[in-house]
């Protein structure tokens, strides 16, 4: 069930898609000339406009108009995009000379695309004749055409027409003549080609001109073609003559081939009316004979000089002539995303066909469009002179006074013959800002059709930053990172408790080497204290330092001070562990009797000074044991 | 009693009002040496807004004038030397531009617009800012902070660590106190090893090619051939000095030279 409800929407969209896509391929053709009546040496302009919304129209097909001589004048484009939607309006011009006098029809032109047929309605052109020549026309070039026989020339189509005539190799009846204006010119200068068809007899129907092989050329016909009468070496001819203009597309020698025409001449017969052949001839038809001829003109060389390249421009593209360059825009006050249409027209002589378009300034400003060119001839004089127009289209991408730059077009003046350099002039717009999807030209705001992507314009630098102190934390860092020896007061302070540490945990687990150590620190405290406190109290005094000796030489054993005799004193101190010489020994049994003597006699038996000498004596004492224990 | 109540009541009367007095002097005293010690800021910070204002009117000469004003009063306010960056760069003063700018990147390399202008102008000088062959972003983080930053903090962590464990030692080794210990000692070693190893990658001493176009020679002398040019905007490694000469390194093509110490700015 659900495939089938799929299905049916899939057929669903791909109808919808389908007529979408038909709705929106919408081609019209229109059809108009600038003029209905018109004398028969007039040209009348055709414009053939093409307007369509899909890609990839065709060209129109113009139906055979053998009424006209019709000549192909160029093709402009235009492209618009309104509501995201694009539509192209081409305009093809064509140039046709009318070949009648009377009334006459160009027949719908049509075009078909997406499966339908389009076309223009008829158009009625009335020709006067105002004593013009009645066989009048354009030839077309690339292929064989029919030439105009010469006026006062009767063509004859069917039975001969007598016309007197001697032809000699100097005098032939028919030949065709080429010649070029110039036979030196530079590159893309251009060089008129003129092929004239004389006929100095009757001829039987058109004849069919086949135009010269070129090879290394760029031609452009120059109509109309002329006709006429001239004397040529004392004989009477009628010539038509078809001109060309040529472009060499390089140096060098480059050949123009010959130019044909074929023709039927009207053979003229001696007529005896007493000849055994007459009857026969008028029987067999052959009193009006015609015979076909080829007539070729005599190949030519031109020679085509290189531009110079001495002070060849960098943005030169190979135009030659004489040239102006201008530009314009269709409005200066935009809102971003209006479309802005950049007009450059190059007008001037020269081969406007092969120009191309004058680069355009890198403008980060602007979204820029690729350029459409339509081209404008005029062949007055034989010479190709017209306008070539540039139309860009820009769009704004920000907003205020943005300027279009100079553009530059630079071309090889023949004049001068020396390279020449132009400038259009810089055109400012005000671009407003706008509301989003405001735009009002002709290509719609290009933000609202779809989101677009972040572009670069152009790159610089960030602006300032607004005045900031440096942080207090960031200079206390620049502080340390420079304070030095300061930085090292951390490790005393560290070291310091640390050893305090060690020093707390030694003497928990080393009692007697701490006592040890601090022995002789405590006597000397004692006996200070003593001397300072009881130095009139003999019996006190003597208790301290006895105090003070017996307590040090405890520690210093590792003894309790009160189990210390002072045999036993002699004993320990003779071990081994202790290297106290004989003399001190001595000493220490004399000092000892003399504290234990004092400790014992009656009051007032000692002086303070006798007091004071024999504290000095323990304090020796002590100092000479510390010294040798050491 | 009462005698010596009312005696002991004068002194404290006194204590405070001396102490009244003495917050009052102090206050009196300091507040001026306050004002002084921020009378520069201030100033920097006229200058700077003078030298905006001239920056936005488009004067960028004037701007770096009054802007390199401001640097030579606080040459380590990275901001100010970004602003004297911008603005030498505005007058098209590349090199001098960069050393600005790289002045103000070693002073604070995590700040965006600092980088990316640093990049900008070098890259105008044929010189990119994140090596070839290192992904940016470990070179961002490489260089998240200044070496002085780094110096800065290794020492911090360093005294937070040695003075805690030794109050530590001293309170007979508290639990409470092991957390900021550890955390201390574990930054103290991140910061000192990112330290000594950026001081050991960075080249000792960097210059900038400050003239059009530097001419490096042979030897400490125009008698020397000139071994090739550097643009300016460049940066150097400074190797030796000899009076007028400097011995250079160009960081990015590794060749060297002496250059006339016009031609180079020492960062």
């Amino acid at each position: 069930m659900k495939k089938k409800i799929i299905s049916v929407l899939a057929l669903a969209g791909c109808f919808l898609l389908f007529y979408g896509i038909q709705a929106r391929a919408q081609v019209a053709i229109h059809a108009s000339v600038d003029k209905t009546i018109v004398s028969l040496n007039e040209q009348i302009t055709l414009t053939v406009s093409v307007t369509g919304s899909g890609g990839s129209i065709p060209d129109p097909q113009i139906p055979l108009l053998s009424n006209f001589s019709v000549y192909s004048s160029g093709k402009g484009q235009s492209i618009s995009i309104i509501n995201g939607q694009m539509e192209t309006d081409t305009e093809y011009t064509y140039v046709l000379v009318p070949r009648f006098v009377g009334k006459g029809t160009i027949p719908p032109i049509s075009i078909s695309y997406g499966g339908r047929k389009y076309q223009t309605r008829p158009i009625i052109i009335k020709v006067s004749k105002n004593g013009a020549s009645a066989n009048q026309g354009y030839p077309r070039s690339g292929g064989a055409v029919s030439v105009q026989a010469p006026p006062g020339v009767s063509v004859q189509s069917g039975s001969g027409y007598n016309y007197a005539r001697n032809p000699t190799p100097r005098n032939p009846d028919v030949f065709v003549k080429a010649v070029v204006d110039k036979k030196r010119v530079y590159v893309n200068e251009q060089a008129t080609l003129s092929v004239k068809f004389f006929t100095g007899v009757s001829l039987a129907g058109s004849p069919q001109y086949n135009p010269p092989k070129l090879s290394g050329f760029i031609s452009e016909d120059l109509p109309p073609q002329r006709n006429g009468q001239t004397v040529v070496n004392g004989r009477t001819y009628y010539y038509s003559e078809i001109k060309l203009a040529l472009f060499p597309v390089q140096a060098g020698r480059l050949e123009i081939g010959p130019a044909t025409v074929d023709c039927r001449i009207q053979k003229s017969l001696a007529v005896d009316p007493f000849s055994q052949s007459f009857l026969n001839n008028i029987f067999s038809g052959q009193l009006g004979m015609t015979q076909a001829e080829t007539l070729h003109s005599e190949p030519l060389i031109l020679t085509a000089l290189p531009l110079p390249d001495k002070g060849k421009p960098a943005n030169f593209s190979g135009a030659v002539g004489s040239f102006s360059l201008s530009a314009s825009v269709d409005r200066t006050q935009v809102n971003v995303g209006d479309a802005v249409n950049l007009t450059l027209v190059i007008s001037g002589q020269g081969n406007l066909k092969s120009l191309d378009a004058p680069a355009i300034p890198t403008m980060p400003d602007f979204h820029v469009y690729d350029t459409v060119n339509s081209l404008k001839l005029n062949k007055q004089n034989d010479i190709v002179q017209g306008s070539k127009f540039f139309k860009t289209i820009l769009v704004p991408r920000i907003s205020g006074t943005l300027t279009i730059p100079k553009i530059a077009f630079s071309f090889f003046n023949l004049k001068t013959r020396s390279y020449q350099t132009l400038y259009s002039p810089i055109i400012v717009l005000h671009v407003a800002k706008g509301a989003p999807g405001s735009g009002t030209g002709n290509v719609s705001n290009f933000s609202a059709a779809a989101p677009q992507d972040v572009s670069t314009i152009s790159e610089d630098i960030r602006y300032l930053k607004p005045y900031q102190k440096v942080s207090l934390f960031e200079r206390f860092l620049d502080f340390l990172s420079t304070a030095g020896l300061i930085n090292f007061f951390p490790f005393l302070f560290f070291a310091f408790f640390f050893g305090l540490d060690q020093y707390e945990e030694m003497k928990v687990r080393n009692p007697l080497e701490v006592r040890k150590r601090q022995a002789f620190k405590k006597a000397l405290q004692i006996i200070e204290t003593a001397k300072k406190e009881h130095l009139s109290n003999p019996k006190e005094m003597t208790e301290k330092l006895s105090e003070a000796l017996i307590r040090y030489l405890a520690d210093k054993l590792g003894q309790s001070p009160s189990a210390l005799t002072l045999k036993g004193l002699n004993q320990e101190l003779q071990k081994a562990n202790f290297r106290v010489s004989p003399n001190a020994l001595e000493n220490i049994k004399r000092v000892w009797d003399e504290i234990d003597s004092r400790r014992f006699a009656p009051a007032g038996a000692t002086t303070q000074t006798a007091n004071s000498e024999i504290a000095d004596d323990v304090s020796a004492l002590i100092e000479s044991i510390e010294r040798e224990l050491k | 009693m009462k005698e010596r109540k009312a005696k002991e009541k004068t002194e404290s009367k006194r204590k405070n009002g001396w102490n009244k007095q003495k917050k009052t002097f102090l206050s009196f005293r300091i507040f001026p040496f306050l004002f002084l010690f921020s009378a520069p800021a201030f100033a920097q910070q006229n200058l700077a807004a003078q030298a905006r204002q001239k920056y936005d009117s488009g004067d960028y000469a004037a701007s770096a004038v009054l802007f390199q004003s401001a640097v030579g009063k606080s040459p380590d306010n990275p901001f100010l030397q970004y602003d004297l960056g911008n603005a030498l760069f505005k007058s098209g003063k590349l090199g001098e531009a960069i050393v600005s700018y790289q002045r103000a990147f070693d002073l604070m390399p995590r700040n965006s617009d600092i980088r990316y202008n640093l990049a900008f102008a070098l890259k105008r000088a044929g010189e990119d800012l994140v090596p070839s062959g290192i992904p940016p972003i470990l070179f961002y983080f490489f260089y998240w902070l200044s070496l002085k930053e780094l110096s800065g903090s290794f020492w911090m962590f360093t005294w937070i660590f040695l003075l805690s464990a030794g109050i530590w030692i001293k309170m007979k080794k508290p639990a409470p106190l092991r957390p900021l210990i550890s955390i201390s000692l574990i930054l103290c070693s991140v910061f000192g090893i990112w330290w000594g190893i950026r001081f050991l990658l960075e080249p000792n001493a960097l210059g900038v090619i400050i003239t059009q176009t530097a001419e490096v020679r042979s030897g400490p002398g125009e008698s020397f051939s000139v071994n090739f040019t550097a643009p300016e905007g460049r940066r150097v490694e400074i190797l030796s000095a000899s009076s007028d000469w400097i011995e250079v390194g160009l960081l990015k093509e590794g060749s060297r030279g002496w250059v006339s110490s016009k031609d180079v700015e020492k960062i």
